[in-house]
Formats: C-alpha cells, sequence, structure tokens
C-alpha cells in the first residue's frame, strides 16, 4: 500500500478521534459545573426550606407555650390553680403520657412553685398515669415526677425588672440529666404589683427529638440558645461547627438580627457562612428563632453537588465508552477505507499498465500487419501454403487486435471479468455480459 | 508526386507505413516527434499533400501538432493515427475535431491505402 494512503488515513482517524474527545471532554467539564451548580442550588433551597420549618416550628412551640401561660394567668383567680394547671397539660400530653412540656407551675414571689403545679405524669384525658406508664416513663426521665428547678427565681426577677414585660422565654438551663428551658408569663394584681408567674418548663432535648429530628436525616444540625449553650447536635461536625459559631462572636450578631426580625413581626433571622473546622471548609445555614435560640444545618463543602458529581461521573463513564466504540467503529472504518483505496490503487494502476501495453501492441500489430499485407499484396499468383500461412497470420492479429479491445475496456470499467471455470478458446475467464455500455468490438 | 508527411514516435510503424505508400508510388516524408515534423515543415519549405499525425508522441502530441501547422502554415490536411481511441478523451477530441483518423493497427491495403489515395484525388476533403 502507498506509505502516503497510510499515513493520510490513520491520520484522518486520529484527528476524527480526537475531536471526538474533545467534544466530549468540553461536554463533560460544561456539565461538571452545570450539574454540580443545579444540584448544590437544589441542595441549598432544600436545606432552605427545612430550616424555614425548623424555625416556624420553634416559633410555634414559644408562643403556644406563651399564650397557654397567659391564659392560665387570667384564669387563676377564678380556677382552682392545681386544676388550672392539670387542664393545660392535657393539652400538651399524648395518651401513653408523653410530653414536650416537663410541667406547668405557678411560681411565688420566693421563686418556689406553689403546690397546684402539675408534673407531666396524667394522660391526655387528665387522669393521672398508671403505676406501669409512669414506670415506663421514668426509665428514660427519672425526673417526670419531680422536674422542678431549684428555684425559678430568675423568671420573678425578669418581671420584677420590666414591669412592662408579658412573657419570658429563658435560656438553656442545666437541670439534672437535660436542659431545659421555661416559658412565662406575669401574674399582676389590678394595681400592675406582681404577684408570680406561670411557667411551663420544656426539656430541649425532648422538643428535639420530637420536633426537629425527624427532619435531620442525612444532616448535620445543632441547636443552640442566646447564651451559647448547646441545645442539641446530631453528629461531631455539627458540635464542632456549633463552638466555632459561638467562639468566633457571631452568635450576639446574629440574635441582634433575630430581635430585629422578631420586631419586624418575622420568626427571626437567617444567614450563612463558611466555617473552616477541623473536618475541613464547611458551609453553614443558619436560622433564629427571634433572640432565643438558634438553628443551623452544616456541611463539608467537599459532599456539596454529591449527587451532580455522581450523575457526571455516570456520563463521564458513558462518555468514555462512546469515544472507545467510536474510536472502534472508526478504526474498523479506516481500515476498511485503507484496504479499498488499496485496491483502487492497483485498479488505476493495472489501467495505466494496460493502456501502456495497449498502445505497445497496437503498434506492434500495425508493423506485423504492414508486412503481411505487403507480402500477400506483392506475392505473385498462388502461393499455396504461403499464401494461406499469411491469411492465417492475420486472422492471428485480428485475434490479438480483439484481445487488446478487451483488455482496454476493462480497464476503462465498461465490462466486468468473471470467472466461470470454462477451459475452452482463449481463457477461462469471460466478460460479463451485464455491465456492457459499448465501447469497440 | 504526392508528398505525405508521416509523424509518429515508433520507427516500425515509420519505417512499415513508409514502405507502403513509397510502393504506392507517393513521395513520403517522416518525423518521430512534433518539434520534427515542425523543423522539417520550417527547412524544407514545402507543404504535403497529407500529414498522418500519431496522437501520442513525446512532447507535444498529434493535436497540438495540427494546430501549430494550421497557425503557422495554413496547413490542414492531417490525418490522425491513433492506439487511444479506446480513451474517452482521445476518441471526444477526434469526433470535436472533424478529421479523419485511423485506429492502429493500421489496416493498409483494406482501409489507409485507399482512403488516401481518395483524398488526394479529390484535392482533398
Amino acid at each position: 500500500m502507498n506509505r502516503q494512503t497510510l499515513r493520510d488515513g490513520w491520520a484522518f482517524f486520529v484527528l476524527v478521534t480526537l475531536l471526538a474527545a474533545m467534544v466530549l471532554a468540553g461536554s463533560y467539564l460544561w456539565l461538571r459545573v452545570d450539574l454540580k451548580n443545579e444540584a448544590l442550588n437544589e441542595h441549598r433551597r432544600r436545606v432552605n426550606n427545612q430550616l424555614n420549618l425548623w424555625q416556624e416550628q420553634l416559633y410555634d412551640a414559644k408562643w403556644d407555650s406563651v399564650a397557654d401561660t397567659s391564659d392560665d394567668v387570667k384564669h387563676l383567680d377564678s380556677y382552682d390553680e392545681s386544676r388550672l394547671m392539670a387542664d393545660t397539660m392535657t393539652w400538651y400530653v399524648y395518651p401513653d403520657g408523653h410530653s414536650i412540656i416537663e410541667g406547668a407551675a405557678v411560681v411565688g414571689l420566693d421563686g418556689q412553685p406553689r403546690p397546684g403545679k402539675q408534673a407531666a405524669v396524667l394522660n391526655d384525658a387528665g387522669e393521672p398515669l398508671g403505676p406501669a406508664d409512669l414506670a415506663r416513663l421514668k426509665k428514660d426521665k427519672p425526673w417526670l415526677d419531680n422536674p422542678w428547678l431549684d428555684s425559678y427565681g430568675f423568671v420573678i426577677q425578669a418581671f420584677q425588672d420590666d414591669p412592662q414585660r408579658e412573657s419570658l422565654v429563658s435560656p438553656l438551663i442545666q437541670a439534672p440529666g437535660r436542659l431545659v428551658f421555661v416559658t412565662a408569663a406575669p401574674w399582676r394584681d389590678g394595681e400592675g404589683a406582681l404577684k408570680g408567674a406561670v411557667v411551663q418548663q420544656q426539656a430541649i432535648g425532648q422538643l428535639f427529638t420530637d420536633v426537629i429530628k425527624p427532619g435531620t436525616q442525612g444532616v448535620s444540625f445543632w441547636l443552640m440558645d442566646a447564651k451559647g449553650t448547646l441545645g442539641a447536635a446530631t453528629d461531631p461536625l455539627a458540635e464542632a461547627s456549633a463552638k466555632a459559631f459561638s467562639a468566633s462572636g457571631a452568635l450576639p450578631q446574629a440574635m441582634a438580627e433575630g430581635l430585629r426580625a422578631a420586631q419586624e413581626g418575622k420568626f427571626g433571622a437567617g444567614g450563612g457562612l463558611v466555617q473552616g473546622l477541623g473536618q475541613g471548609t464547611a458551609q453553614l445555614y443558619w436560622r433564629t428563632m427571634e433572640d432565643s435560640f438558634i438553628v443551623a444545618v452544616v456541611e463539608n463543602t467537599a459532599g456539596l453537588g454529591a449527587q451532580g458529581q455522581r450523575t457526571l461521573n455516570r456520563f463521564g463513564a458513558i462518555a468514555l465508552i462512546s469515544l472507545v466504540l467510536l474510536a472502534a467503529a472508526g478504526g474498523a472504518y479506516t481500515l476498511l477505507y485503507l484496504r479499498r483505496e488499496n485496491r483502487m490503487l492497483e485498479k488505476a494502476a493495472l489501467t495505466r499498465y494496460t493502456g501502456t501495453v495497449s498502445h505497445r501492441v497496437r503498434n506492434s500489430l500495425s508493423v506485423i500487419r504492414g508486412v503481411n499485407e505487403m507480402l500477400q499484396h506483392k506475392l505473385p499468383g498462388d502461393q499455396g501454403p504461403l499464401s494461406s500461412g499469411l491469411v492465417n497470420a492475420e486472422i492471428a492479429i485480428e485475434d490479438i487486435e480483439d484481445t487488446v479491445r478487451e483488455l482496454e475496456r476493462l480497464s476503462q470499467g465498461q465490462v466486468d471479468l468473471v470467472y466461470d471455470g470454462q477451459v475452452g478458446k482463449a481463457s477461462m475467464y469471460r466478460l460479463h455480459p451485464d455491465k456492457k455500455q459499448g465501447g469497440q468490438d | 508526386m504526392s508528398l505525405i508527411l508521416i509523424v509518429d514516435d515508433e520507427p516500425g510503424v515509420l519505417q512499415t507505413f513508409g514502405d507502403w505508400l513509397e510502393s504506392d508510388g507517393y513521395e513520403v516524408a517522416s518525423a518521430g516527434s512534433a518539434e520534427e515534423a515542425m523543423a522539417w515543415f520550417r527547412q524544407t519549405n514545402r507543404i504535403p499533400d497529407a500529414a498522418l499525425l500519431d496522437i501520442k508522441l513525446p512532447g507535444a502530441n498529434g493535436f497540438e501538432l495540427a494546430d501549430w501547422l494550421s497557425k503557422d502554415f495554413d496547413f490542414n490536411d492531417v490525418i490522425f493515427l491513433t492506439a487511444f481511441f479506446w480513451e474517452d478523451e482521445t476518441r471526444q477530441e477526434l469526433v470535436a475535431r472533424r478529421r479523419p483518423y485511423f485506429e492502429k493497427p493500421l489496416k493498409f491495403t483494406r482501409e489507409v491505402l485507399p482512403f488516401l489515395r481518395r483524398y488526394i484525388s479529390e484535392g482533398q476533403a
């Protein structure tokens, strides 16, 4: 095969394969950015939606409690105090006694719960829990029948400090075995003098487990109060993030924004930041519930856009397989092309050679025929065998002439040569009759 | 005596053809190429009664030689000889020029000589 043809053929194959590879690589890079960003944006939307939901749930939890304590205050003078507290508690407990609220009580000016206090030891009908339910619940919450803090003086103090104050949500307070917070409404006489406060006490761990945790599957979540006390953290990454957030001084700023948002009638403030943690760089999204609590979701930036990356990897694999198949098909085609090219080159060379042979034979025949005709013409009278020999020579010349014409028609592609195994007159080949397109006979 | 110029690069053809023409009573001049033929025209200052031109020649071909002769000497009594009538280009050119032609191998007694006698006696076609 012509070396140049071979080189050109394979160069073309390599070029086409490279171009295809470039197109696929370009698509891959473009999709890499696009998919990752798209997946990231989708992920952020979901995280933000979930945070908004948690923010609202905390807000509802606070204001349900505040509204109930305020309502209780209004009825304190006309109802039995213990019955009032029990009735309030029935709104929060399940039939088995399970409850987010640990207890409701009226606190005196001495900071101590009054005898009408009600712990979560009743069911949703207001009936005392049976010994079995009580024993079961006390396995996890041994403080169940006595959840009270040593003193609620901080509640009284807050309402005394601010006579206009209508409610209180405390920061997280360490109680035996758990963190709690207290919501309260002031109990004042007609002159506005403080007589005490109605309080509800909630365990933040229980609130997290019942309300927030179901939505934290697959994310790192933390919850903190305004003083930086960590109420919940789903994993070490969340814990590290919360500590870093508190240590960075961002907490007071977030709470200030939360207060401003609350004054504008919103649930709270929100934002995000990048944290450098021991586990790597992390993206933090946070929401405050007014200026009381902050909830946040944190995740390693390396894990962001993971779904897009997986899709991208699949595309990359498909692209690679496509490229290999394309290259294989291109290689096979190039081989066939080169083989055909080789045959065409052979045919072209044969055509040229046939033309040369034809030229030479025709000229030689001209000479032989000229001599033959001359001899016949000059031969006086009947010369017997010589005369017939010259006639035979002329027949032979015409036969050669016919063969030359066949070669010429073959070289012009006017006819095909068919092998038919015939052992006959002159050749085992014959011209294919279907391809006769004129020419000379 | 009529003068005929033969131009062919095959010495055997020149010799055989020349012998035939001379035996038929013609004066024969021969050339092995177009350039030789042009030189013959210039040097002898003679105009033949007919010129038999092979088409495939070394250097300029028979068609180009015919064009030169027509242009430089106003000579148009050319008869073409060819072993390439089977080639499309050659065949089309021959037909387009509307000049007599013979396909090699030449049939002297049956075709060429009778035609030449008629051609020259009729004072060129």
